[in-house]
């Protein structure tokens, strides 16, 4: 029963690290945490208005957000001429407490409340079943949107591996030989909202920017080339999910939270052992 | 309002009211700092990633203790800055990652401590959700004693590293060149963000908190160009924010404070983003189309000009003007007697001659200079001379008539016309 609960989580966590590798790359790692909270409100019209949890209406519903945040941030920096991080900062704070307010303020008539949005229902994501079609066999609804969503992220990645990887290490040349930066900026973007936004719902606004940043960066310190980077990045966000999952079971707290957590540590060992292993004098004699 | 009333009257109102609005007043002096420095998004990691603290806090003391929970968040608060400058010290990884891996790492340690302080048992557990997303009336006046306390020590570093903060905010290469020690003022603002997040986690709480060091910063930078008066500014805007989202705080307790406070803020940018004097969308747009009538009856009375040196004629029919003026334009023009207007029939007077001569002689006059001086083609300089007419005032006009020697003709031939 808990399984399903666990491989769940390592399907986002797969998806969101795959995700966030490119604008982790992109020194873009900031993006995530404006999106995963400017999302909220879209998320809770779409419930109001739709009467249900309609995994559709609140896609749109985030989606519509998610270009009213790049908008807004947009019209601030340009016609208002408010520093860069400051509109950024000013926009995501904003729509998040509309979020916050029509949740506590509609609480009654929907099953979201100020908490959820932070630990997402990951715990509970193993409890709507579906039928997979032909079949008998009885699935979580978040496994099969999950897995959805992996499958598109890795075709995505595939058939945009050059431009992402070109215009992410070196957009001078990228733009010399006459490929669009702008372009592949807003398409990696672009798969990054729209995994953030699909997977808000299960784990919440934190493990979202979690997965998607401390994988990706954990993975960079230890790669030379972007397939090995990408490997390790999907290889540690598996780890870090599930020891985060025993932990929480073990200790009885927020599985969100743990994995969240987990992989901070996870970053934390990584950069420790860089450091130690730059004063070993073994390493300074092959130097 | 009666039963607004009954708020004013409630024992903890006022002490709520002015606490709140102090509380943030100084976080948002603060703020103004980072706003300044573009280091706005380091108030929204610490916010986060002080949450270990606050639940930590609460579990060491066992009840919602403030001053227990105040050093639990500072502690804290001081980790997380130093996690983030370590990160990025230590790998290549840049300071905005290493912002997001921090923020979401603590968070989550946070929500673990969380849960742990909800299945505690302990008296008071729920309550640790009004640090989340604030509470302003649930707070105690021993809890704003606390706050103040703290809240006075920020406001006295703060005035006594002003200089400093100055220097670093708007000339940092100048100060690090002259040997100014530019890390130890950083770190003396990290720790003030780090406090003045710390006293505002009951009254806004601390998911939104970074709005309270950004947003107010940010209106008030549209309304002043002066250091003083921005901190002015944003302390006051705050505190009428704050102050308005305790009495929220009162009349709807089941409403958490610090959404409302951030939107209030919200909608004074936007009031401020069309209205300020300085950067409003409004005063744009006033310029804008001032500057739009000056060039349209510029080039109604140039074109009159012209048609007066082709014909020699004054008087003309309304139908016979290419681009026929809009009824602004003419009424300007009649106003400023550059013609008289009789039906659909215009005569030209002398003081309308006048004026399209000038206009007419700053277009050629531009067309020569360069033409002459900046060798462009002749068949070049038409569009540029286009928008120079409407700009070349008196003194420009008289250094290019100095510049090129009073020239009679432009690179096309045609008279330059000077006053009779």
């Amino acid at each position: 029963m808990n399984t399903w609960v666990l491989i769940n989580a390592v399907v986002i966590a797969l998806s969101c690290s795959l995700a966030g590798a490119f604008l982790v790359l992109r020194h873009r790692a900031m993006l995530t945490d404006a999106i995963s909270h400017a999302v909220l409100p879209g998320l809770v019209i779409a419930f109001l208005i739709s009467g249900s949890r309609n995994t559709a209406a609140m896609l749109i519903g985030a989606f519509a957000f998610g270009f009213i945040c790049i908008f807004l941030v947009e019209f601030f920096r340009r016609y208002v001429r408010i520093t860069d991080d400051a509109s950024i900062g000013i926009t995501f704070t904003s729509l998040f407490a509309i979020g916050i307010i029509l949740v506590s303020r509609y609480t009654d008539r929907i099953d979201l409340d100020q908490e959820c949005v932070l630990h997402g229902e990951i715990t509970y994501s193993a409890l709507k079943r579906m039928a997979l079609p032909g079949t008998n066999w009885h699935v979580p609804q978040t496994f099969v949107s999950g897995m959805a969503m992996l499958f598109i992220v890795s075709l995505l990645i595939a058939i945009g591996y050059r431009g992402l990887k070109i215009t992410s290490f070196n957009p001078d040349y990228a733009t010399s030989i006459g490929v669009s930066v702008t372009l592949w900026h807003y398409i990696s973007g672009g798969i990054a909202s729209m995994v953030t936004i699909v997977s808000f719902e299960a784990v919440g606004a934190i493990l979202v920017i979690a997965l998607m940043v401390i994988p990706a960066a954990t993975a960079w310190l230890i790669s030379k080339r972007l397939p090995a980077m990408l490997l390790n990045t999907t290889i540690l966000s598996v780890t870090g999910s599930v020891f985060g999952y025993w932990v929480a079971i073990w200790l009885n707290v927020s599985i969100a939270g743990s994995i969240a957590f987990l992989l901070g540590i996870q970053l934390m060992v990584v950069i420790l052992v860089k450091v130690v292993a730059r004063r070993l004098p073994l390493q300074r004699a092959t130097k | 309002m009666a039963s607004l009333w009954t708020y004013f009257n409630h024992p903890n109102f006022w002490w709520v009211l002015a606490g709140t609005t102090f509380l943030s007043a100084i976080s948002a002096l603060v703020g103004t700092f980072t706003y300044l420095q573009r280091k706005s998004l380091m108030g929204d990691a610490i916010a986060h990633g002080i949450l270990p603290g606050v639940a930590g806090g609460f579990l060491i003391a066992g009840e919602k203790n403030a001053l227990v929970i105040m050093i639990g968040a500072i502690v804290w608060g001081v980790l997380t800055v130093s996690s983030i400058e370590w990160i990025s010290r230590k790998t290549h990884l840049r300071s905005s990652t290493a912002m997001a891996v921090v923020l979401s790492a603590f968070f989550g340690l946070g929500m673990m401590l969380l849960t742990v302080v909800q299945t505690s048992g302990l008296p008071d557990a729920s309550g640790i959700n009004s640090f989340l997303f604030g509470q302003a009336a649930s707070m105690l006046p021993e809890d704003l004693m606390v706050y103040s306390v703290f809240a006075v020590v920020v406001a006295f570093v703060l005035a006594a590293v002003y200089p400093h903060l100055t220097i670093i905010s708007f000339d940092r290469a100048t100060a690090e060149s002259n040997g100014f020690n530019v890390r130890r003022v950083d770190a003396v603002l990290s720790i003030l963000v780090v406090a003045a997040t710390a006293i505002g986690i009951q009254s806004i709480g601390l998911i939104l908190m970074a709005a309270l060091l950004i947003t107010p910063a940010a209106i008030a930078r549209m309304w002043n160009s002066r250091l003083i008066g921005m901190l002015i500014f944003s302390g006051g805007i705050a505190a009428l924010a704050a102050g308005m989202g305790s009495v929220i705080s009162f009349t709807a307790p089941a409403m958490p404070t610090g959404p409302w406070i951030v939107l209030i803020l919200f909608a004074f940018t936007l009031i401020s983003m069309v209205i300020s004097p300085q950067r409003g969308l409004l005063k744009r747009y006033r310029q804008q189309k001032k500057n739009q009538d000056i060039i349209l009856r510029e080039n109604f009375i140039k074109r009159l000009y012209h048609q007066w040196e082709r014909s020699g004629q004054t008087a003309f029919h309304l139908s016979d003007i290419e681009d026929t003026p809009s009824k602004r334009t003419l009424r300007y023009a009649v106003n400023n007697d550059w013609i008289q207007l009789a039906g659909n029939s215009i005569h030209l007077s002398e003081k309308g001659m006048r004026e399209g001569r000038r206009i007419t002689r700053a277009h050629r006059l531009w067309e020569l200079y360069l033409s002459k001086a900046l060798r462009m083609r002749d068949d070049h300089v038409h569009p540029s001379a286009e928008v120079m007419e409407h700009l070349i005032g008196d003194d420009l006009e008289k250094e290019l008539l100095r510049a090129l020697d009073y020239p009679l003709t432009d690179p096309h031939q045609r008279d330059i016309p000077y006053e009779p």
